[in-house]
């Protein structure tokens, strides 16, 4: 009996420590990546546990934009955060009073392979949580607005240099505009020039680069929100566009690149994000002209393009911290996807990792070359909690930009009509 | 003795739940958010202690005003022609003679009150979608540009409120209904022997028979449409320019977006209670004037 009852003993004894050896640590992921770059995403997720047998990433993906964040937030107040969670960059600043983050020591990026010089300045500088070696999160990519271009009607308009690239569209808004004359002698009825006009979010994003470019700042500790005059300078052109009938007037997002792929305009200014969907359009041979994709146009002295960014992040709750074996696996995931985000490059969105993004397979990537260059030139909005994508600006913007651009109310009203309810923020 | 010690305990196991529930949901966050209010707390967790600050922060929010403002000018959109519609339509309904055309009809203008506010706001988003919907084609008759209705400094707030009627009236006509169904024939039968014409028997037999209904309708479109929230946050987010701005987006606005959990607390307390008030204050007016003409 003693013995049937040893060798029972001894069979669960074996059989749990061999399940142990065997176990795997169980990582809960969260982001709110829909659509193309949900598809990569998760694929990117395969790719790592096939790499990595210890490891389950168990990822679920919510909606974007506040409900996100407001249920991360809710999540850690019970301790029951994600261990990685997907946020964006320019949100950082707004949600560190949170205690959101769990802050990443430069030692344990390093113990993963990842340092400082490996990232674009901007996108590091914008990560720090302080000057003493702590990230809120790793940068993982660079969303931006780009410049969809249908190189046959460019072409036609004398708008391509020998390189294939376009010309005449950089330097000023009277060149700009003047470009757009010549398109829409091509295009006929339909505007040549693509964008959604009715939305805040691809006004700003425009708008902050143009903004930029012409030598002024959204913000600045001393003048406020749109100090000097550039605001208006840069809404008052994209208010021209639409008043010259370069622009369709209320346009929404649908319609615009619907007329940008069906071949009738000749510019498209969007993100990066839908490059993915042109390109399988061409390889399907369903767009009717040659495609390429380019920085926003230069409309100043200098060059400046609004980045965006994703970032994976360790969210912190004081109920129940991350444990230390789960730490360990979040930095091996982040070391990872570090060093294998080519691929989401193909999602169109800039790779903020240097031997990455200057990789000559990234480099001559098609259609991404186009804006292969845009970490040196690249900027974030302010360091300010009120800024950040889905942020209390954005809802102020939404209530007062479009109307300005469309001709509802003057450039004037719109920007002043911002600053006040901003700065009432501040 | 006993039995009513029985008694007491079958009382108090049947109604548990409900207590339970009420308790758990209602009565813990509305003493949570009476706390918060007092505090500087963001959206989650608690701050510090800082008294009344936050309601003398409210005196001074200018955007506070402007929403209170904006929930009236909604409310005024909203209220009585929604309780004029609904009983039209009820009356239109109580004198079809066929139950099942009476029924089929009746269905139609319930439908959307079943409806999700996502599904409404996304009907009437495609109807007046710039280049597809079909209220812009109508539009496009008369003038050139298509009107960008939720995002207009004219045209967002009425259109918000005739969504608004639209979704929510068959409810209305529901209890209109009911309440001219209640009416007995005979006293039409009467004024028809006294020669009463249609005007008077609306004016002298049914507007006096359902006011109590029209009271509680009042009433009742006066709470929804005081809390109204959904269809600014889904199709106009505030805008433009505030003129959508209504106290509970601001309310969502300084939570969500500001973070400042405290405030929004306070601001919500404040229009509780005063829901609350002009609630009971409307109901006990429009009891009032009942009483007044049943004397």
């Amino acid at each position: 009996m003693k013995k049937i009852i040893l060798s029972i003993f001894t069979s669960i004894i074996l059989s749990v420590t061999s399940f142990s050896a065997f176990a795997k640590t169980e990582v809960v992921w969260w982001d709110l990546l829909g659509g193309g770059d949900g598809v990569r995403m998760a694929s990117l997720i395969e790719a790592f546990e096939r790499d990595n047998p210890d490891i389950d990433i168990v990822n679920s993906t919510l909606e974007w934009g506040p409900p996100y964040y407001a249920k991360l937030q809710t999540s850690a107040a019970i301790g029951e955060q994600p261990d990685i969670a997907i946020y964006h960059i320019s949100r950082y600043q707004m949600a560190k009073g949170t205690n959101i983050f769990s802050p990443i020591s430069i030692d344990e990026l390093a113990s993963v392979g990842i340092t400082a010089d490996q990232y674009y300045d901007a996108f590091w500088n914008k990560a720090k949580a302080d000057d003493d070696g702590y990230l809120y999160g790793l940068p993982f990519d660079g969303p931006l607005y780009v410049m969809h271009v249908n190189l046959d009607m460019l072409e036609e308009a004398g708008l391509l240099d020998e390189n294939g690239h376009p010309t005449g569209l950089n330097g000023d808004f009277d060149t700009f505009f003047a470009a757009m004359e010549k398109l829409q002698a091509i295009t006929g009825d339909t505007p040549p020039l693509s964008y959604t006009a009715s939305s805040q979010y691809t006004i700003y994003w425009w708008m902050l680069s143009i903004i930029k470019q012409i030598g002024g700042e959204i913000w600045t500790e001393d003048g406020g929100y749109c100090p000097g005059n550039e605001c208006e300078i840069a809404m008052q052109f994209l208010a021209d566009l639409v008043d010259k009938g370069y622009v369709n007037r209320n346009a929404d997002g649908a319609t615009e690149q619907g007329n940008f792929v069906s071949g009738k305009s000749a510019i498209y200014i969007d993100g990066g994000w839908n490059v993915p969907t042109h390109v399988d359009m061409t390889r399907k041979n369903e767009l009717p002209f040659k495609y390429g994709v380019f920085k926003v146009p230069q409309l100043g002295p200098k060059m400046a393009a609004m980045l965006h960014g994703h970032t994976l992040v360790i969210p912190h709750s004081d109920v129940s911290p991350i444990s230390d074996e789960k730490r360990a696996a979040v930095l091996r995931i982040m070391g990872w996807f570090s060093k294998n985000s080519l691929y989401w490059a193909t999602a169109g969105h800039y790779i903020p990792h240097k031997p990455t993004a200057e990789s000559p397979f990234y480099q001559n990537m098609w259609p991404n070359s186009g804006y292969a260059d845009v970490g040196e030139v690249g900027f974030f909005e302010p360091n300010h909690p009120i800024f950040g994508i889905a942020g209390p600006t954005y809802d102020v913007m939404g209530n007062w930009f479009p109307g300005g651009v469309n001709g509802d109310i003057s450039v004037e009203e719109a920007i002043q009509g911002a600053r006040e309810e901003i700065e009432s923020m501040m | 003795m006993n039995s009513n010690l029985q008694s007491n305990l079958t009382a108090w196991v049947l109604i548990f739940p409900f207590v339970f529930f009420f308790t758990v949901f209602l009565v813990y966050p509305f003493a949570y958010t009476v706390v918060h209010s007092f505090t500087d707390s963001p959206l989650i967790g608690w701050g510090n202690w800082v008294g009344l600050e936050n309601y003398q922060k409210i005196l001074k929010d200018k955007l506070f005003g402007k929403s209170i403002y904006q929930t009236f000018i909604f409310v005024a959109w909203t209220v009585i022609p929604n309780t004029v519609i609904g009983l039209l339509i009820a009356m239109m309904i109580h004198r079809i003679q066929s139950t099942i055309y009476a029924a089929i009809i009746l269905g139609c203008f319930f439908i959307p009150h079943i409806l999700p506010v996502t599904v409404v706001t996304d009907i009437w988003g495609s109807m007046t979608s710039n280049d597809l919907g079909i209220i812009q084609w109508i539009v496009k008759m008369f003038q050139d540009d298509p009107i960008p209705f939720f995002r207009h400094k004219v045209w967002a707030m009425p259109s918000v409120a005739l969504i608004t009627v639209w979704w929510t009236v068959g409810f209305n006509v529901l209890l209109f209904l009911a309440g001219l169904k209640m009416i007995n024939p005979e006293i039409y039968e009467a004024s028809d022997i006294d020669g009463a014409n249609k005007w008077h028997k609306f004016r002298f037999i049914t507007w006096p028979l359902i006011w109590p209904i029209t009271a509680l309708v009042l009433t009742l479109q006066l709470i929804f449409q005081l809390k109204i929230f959904d269809q600014m946050f889904l199709l106009t987010g505030g805008g433009p320019y505030n003129k959508t701005m209504v106290v509970l987006y601001h309310v969502y606005k300084q939570s969500f977006m500001m973070n400042k959990g405290g405030y929004a607390s306070a601001i919500a307390l404040l229009i509780f209670l005063f829901i609350i008030f002009v609630s009971v204050a409307n109901y006990y007016m429009l009891r009032a004037v009942d009483l007044d003409k049943q004397r």
